[in-house]
C-alpha cells in the first residue's frame, strides 16, 4: 500500500485546507472527520478535490486531524470505501433553455441530442457553493463542456437548469449567473423551513427527467 | 416593540452567524466586527453573539414602545436629542426616540438591547444575510422589531447592586478602573472627566456634553476637541436636557461601572459618566489615539498597561480598532504556489486602499498587482472570512463576514481573526497595511484580546464571583 500523500495548510488561524487527490477522496475525508470528530471542528466545506476543516482556533487538535486526514487517505489508497448509500434524486426538467440553441451550435449537436445527453447521464453532487443549495455536479458529458457566458447574466431565474466547463447545475435562488441555460424544474432547490434546507447535499447521485413543456 | 422611524443606510439584524451550514452552501454572516458586537452584548448583559444592529456609516433612528437597556458601541447617538454615552448601557425610556449618528471610529457600530432583537430565526440564526439573502431584510423605515426577553429572567437595568442582574456592566470598571476611577471622586471629578475626554475622543464624547454646571467647563472643552474630527453638532447637547440620559435608572446604569460619584445627573457625575465609558471603550482600541508612542492620556495608558499585560510581550493593543491602528496581521497562505515569489512581499509592503465596491461580503482592494503564477483557474475551495483572495487582475478582495462559503480564486494570505474586527470597519478610501505572521502568533493573538475582552468586559457568568 502506498504511503498516502496529504497536504495539509493553514488557513489563517480558523481553518485548515486539506487537498485530497480527487474530489472522491475529499467526501471520504469529510465523511472521516464528520465521523471522528477531532476536538475544535466546527465545519467543513468540500471543494474540489479539497476539505476546509474550520476550527476553533483556541482548542483544536491539529495532531487528531491530520491522524484522521490520514487515516481517510490510506483508507482511499487501499480500497473505495464507501461512506454509506448513495442518496439519488430525480429532478423532473423541462428542456427549453434559452441558451439550448447556443449550447447545441458550441458543441455541434443538435438540440435534441443536446438534452438527451444531459437527460441520460448519472451525476454526482461533487460540492456545494456559489449560493445555498447550489450543487455542482459531475459526471456531464464531455461533449457537453462549454464556456460559460463571456458575460453573466444579470438575473438567472430560480429553478434553471444550466452548464458550465465540467459541470452542471440546478440554480437555486434567482442570482446573477453566466453558466448556459438548458432548461428549468419547478422543484424547490433550497428552502430553509425543510429539513435539510437543501435539495442536494454533497455525494448525492441526481438524474434529471425530461419532461414536456406545458 | 422598537419602530424604525429611520433606517439609515444599512442596518441589519446580525447574531453569532449562521453556522454549520457551509456544507450546503449557505454563508454565515454575523456581525463584520465580532469583537465590537460583543463588546455591546455583553454591556447589556446579553449572551455573546445575542441578535443587535449593525449599523453602516450612519445609523437608524428608533422608537421604543416600552423602556429598554440598550448599548451603542462604535457609533455616536442621541436620544431625545441629547448626546448618550458609546461603549456603556444606558437606559431608554418608552417613546423617545434614540438616533444613532455616524459610525466611529470605523465603519461599523452596534446596538445592543437588553433581551437583544427578536426577529424569526433562520436556519437557527437571525442574522441577515445579504449575499444569500437570508434572514431579516435590512431595516426599512416603519419596520417594528420586537424585543426578546431579558434572558436574566428580569429588567436587566433593575437591580442597583449591578451584581447578578447586570454581570456585564458591573465588570466593566474593575480591570483598568484603578487610576481612572478614583479622579473622578471630588476635587478629581475635572481631572476625571479631562482624561475622559481624551480617551473617549474617537467616540465622539456625546457624554461629556449634556451637562450644565460645574463639571460642564471642562467636559465641553473636551467634548470641542473630540467634536471636530466627525464634525458634529457641537452645540447640540448643552442645557440641562442631559437629564434624559441621566434621570432615574440612569444611576443604576451607572452605577455597575463603579462611579462612586453619584448619579450622572450631576455636572460631576456625568463626567464619571463618560469616564466610565471613556473606561469601556479602552480596552477593546485604545481610542486615545497611538498608544504605542505613549503619548496617550495618563489614564489611557496606565489602562493600557494592564490591558497589555495578558499578552505579553506584544507592544501593542490588543485590538486593532480600525486599520489605521497598524497593519492587519496575515497568515501566509493556503494558496501559496499560485503566486509568484513577489506577491507576498508586495502585499505585506505595499498600502492597499479600500474601494468604495466594499461591503459586508468582501473588502475590494486597489494597489499594486499581486502576481499570480500562470494563468489557470482554482479549483473551487472552502473559503474563510479574512482570506485575501486575488483575482487575475491582482487586486486582492478580503473577505468578511457575509462571504460565500466557496470560491474560485487563490488566496494568497488570511487576516488573522483577532484583526478582524479592524477589517470589518475599513472605510472606503482607507488605507490597509498587511505584516505576516505565523499561525501560532496569530492564535496567540486572538487568545490575548479574548482575554483582554473578558477582563474588561466579561461575558455572563464569567463576572458575578469577581464582583463580590
Amino acid at each position: 500500500v502506498p504511503v498516502p500523500e496529504i497536504v495539509i495548510r493553514a488557513a489563517g488561524d480558523s481553518a485548515l485546507l486539506v487537498q485530497a487527490d480527487s474530489t472522491a477522496a475529499a467526501h471520504r475525508l469529510r465523511a472521516a472527520l464528520e465521523a471522528a470528530r477531532p476536538a475544535g471542528v466546527r465545519e467543513t466545506v468540500v471543494g474540489a478535490g479539497s476539505v476546509l476543516v474550520l476550527l476553533d482556533p483556541l482548542g483544536c487538535d491539529l495532531a487528531a486531524i491530520r491522524r484522521v486526514a490520514l487515516a481517510a487517505a490510506g483508507a482511499a489508497a487501499g480500497a473505495a470505501v464507501a461512506a454509506g448509500p448513495v442518496r439519488t434524486v430525480r429532478i423532473p426538467v423541462v428542456y427549453d433553455g434559452a441558451d439550448l440553441a447556443e449550447v447545441a451550435a458550441l458543441t455541434g449537436l443538435p438540440a435534441g441530442e443536446v438534452v438527451r445527453r444531459h437527460a441520460a447521464a448519472r451525476y454526482t453532487v461533487a460540492f456545494i457553493g456559489f449560493s445555498p443549495g447550489f450543487g455542482y455536479l459531475t459526471g456531464l458529458d464531455p461533449a457537453l463542456h462549454v464556456p460559460r457566458r463571456d458575460s453573466p447574466r444579470r438575473r438567472v431565474p430560480a429553478g434553471a437548469v444550466a452548464v458550465a466547463g465540467p459541470y452542471t447545475a440546478v440554480y437555486p435562488q434567482a442570482t446573477p449567473g453566466g453558466w448556459r441555460l438548458l432548461g428549468r424544474t419547478a422543484l424547490a432547490v433550497f428552502d430553509p423551513a425543510r429539513t435539510p434546507p437543501a435539495l442536494l447535499t454533497p455525494g448525492d447521485t441526481v438524474v434529471f427527467d425530461p419532461e414536456p413543456a406545458r | 416593540v422598537i419602530e424604525v422611524l429611520a433606517a439609515g443606510p444599512l442596518t441589519t439584524v446580525q447574531d453569532a452567524g449562521r453556522h454549520g451550514w457551509r456544507w450546503l452552501g449557505v454563508p454565515v454572516a454575523g456581525p463584520a466586527d465580532w469583537f465590537s458586537h460583543t463588546v455591546a452584548n455583553r454591556l447589556v448583559g446579553n449572551a455573546d453573539g445575542a441578535a443587535a444592529l449593525e449599523v453602516t456609516l450612519a445609523g437608524p433612528t428608533l422608537r421604543f414602545e416600552v423602556p429598554a437597556t440598550v448599548a451603542v458601541v462604535g457609533a455616536v447617538a442621541t436620544l431625545g436629542g441629547v448626546a448618550v454615552p458609546s461603549g456603556a448601557a444606558f437606559p431608554v425610556p418608552a417613546l423617545c426616540p434614540l438616533a444613532i449618528g455616524r459610525t466611529t471610529p470605523g465603519a461599523r457600530g452596534y446596538l445592543a438591547v437588553a433581551g437583544g432583537f427578536e426577529v424569526p430565526p433562520v436556519l437557527g440564526s437571525r442574522s441577515t444575510d445579504t449575499l444569500a439573502g437570508l434572514g431579516p431584510a435590512p431595516l426599512a423605515a416603519g419596520d417594528r422589531l420586537a424585543i426578546g426577553r431579558w434572558p436574566g429572567g428580569g429588567e436587566p437595568g433593575r437591580s442597583g447592586s449591578g451584581g447578578g442582574q447586570r454581570p456585564a456592566g458591573g465588570q466593566v470598571d474593575r480591570p483598568f478602573g484603578q487610576e481612572s476611577g478614583t479622579p473622578q471622586s471630588g476635587a478629581g471629578a475635572a481631572a476625571g472627566s479631562g482624561s475622559a475626554g481624551q480617551v473617549d475622543r474617537p467616540f465622539g464624547q456625546e457624554s461629556g456634553t449634556p451637562q450644565s454646571g460645574a463639571g460642564a467647563a471642562v467636559g465641553s472643552g473636551s467634548a470641542g476637541q473630540v467634536d471636530r474630527p466627525f464634525g458634529q453638532e457641537s452645540g447640540m447637547p448643552q442645557s440641562g436636557a442631559g437629564a434624559a440620559v441621566g434621570s432615574g435608572s440612569a444611576g443604576q446604569v451607572d452605577r455597575p461601572f463603579g462611579q462612586e460619584s453619584g448619579t450622572p445627573q450631576s455636572g460631576a457625575g456625568a463626567a464619571a459618566g463618560s469616564g466610565s465609558a471613556g473606561q469601556v471603550d479602552r480596552p477593546f482600541g485604545q481610542e486615545s489615539g497611538t498608544p504605542q508612542s505613549g503619548a496617550g492620556a495618563a489614564a489611557g495608558s496606565g489602562s493600557a498597561g494592564q490591558v497589555d499585560r495578558p499578552f505579553g510581550q506584544e507592544s501593542g493593543p490588543p485590538l486593532r480598532r480600525n486599520p489605521d491602528d497598524g497593519p492587519l496581521r496575515v497568515v501566509p497562505g493556503p494558496h501559496a504556489e499560485w503566486f509568484g515569489p513577489a506577491a507576498l512581499r508586495t502585499l505585506c509592503g505595499s498600502p492597499f486602499t479600500v474601494t468604495p465596491a466594499s461591503d459586508r461580503v468582501g473588502i475590494r482592494l486597489a494597489g499594486p498587482a499581486l502576481d499570480r503564477a500562470g494563468g489557470a483557474e482554482l479549483p473551487v475551495t472552502g473559503m474563510v472570512a479574512g482570506a485575501l483572495q486575488v483575482p487575475p487582475d491582482g487586486q486582492p478582495i478580503l473577505l468578511l463576514a457575509n462571504h460565500g462559503p466557496t470560491g474560485g480564486y487563490p488566496v494568497l494570505a488570511v487576516v488573522v481573526t483577532a484583526d478582524l474586527p479592524a477589517a470589518g470597519q475599513a472605510r472606503p478610501g482607507q488605507t490597509l497595511r498587511f505584516r505576516p505572521v505565523s499561525r501560532e502568533e496569530a492564535v496567540a493573538a486572538y487568545t490575548a484580546l479574548r482575554a483582554a475582552l473578558d477582563a474588561a468586559v466579561p461575558g455572563r457568568g464569567q463576572g458575578a464571583a469577581r464582583l463580590r
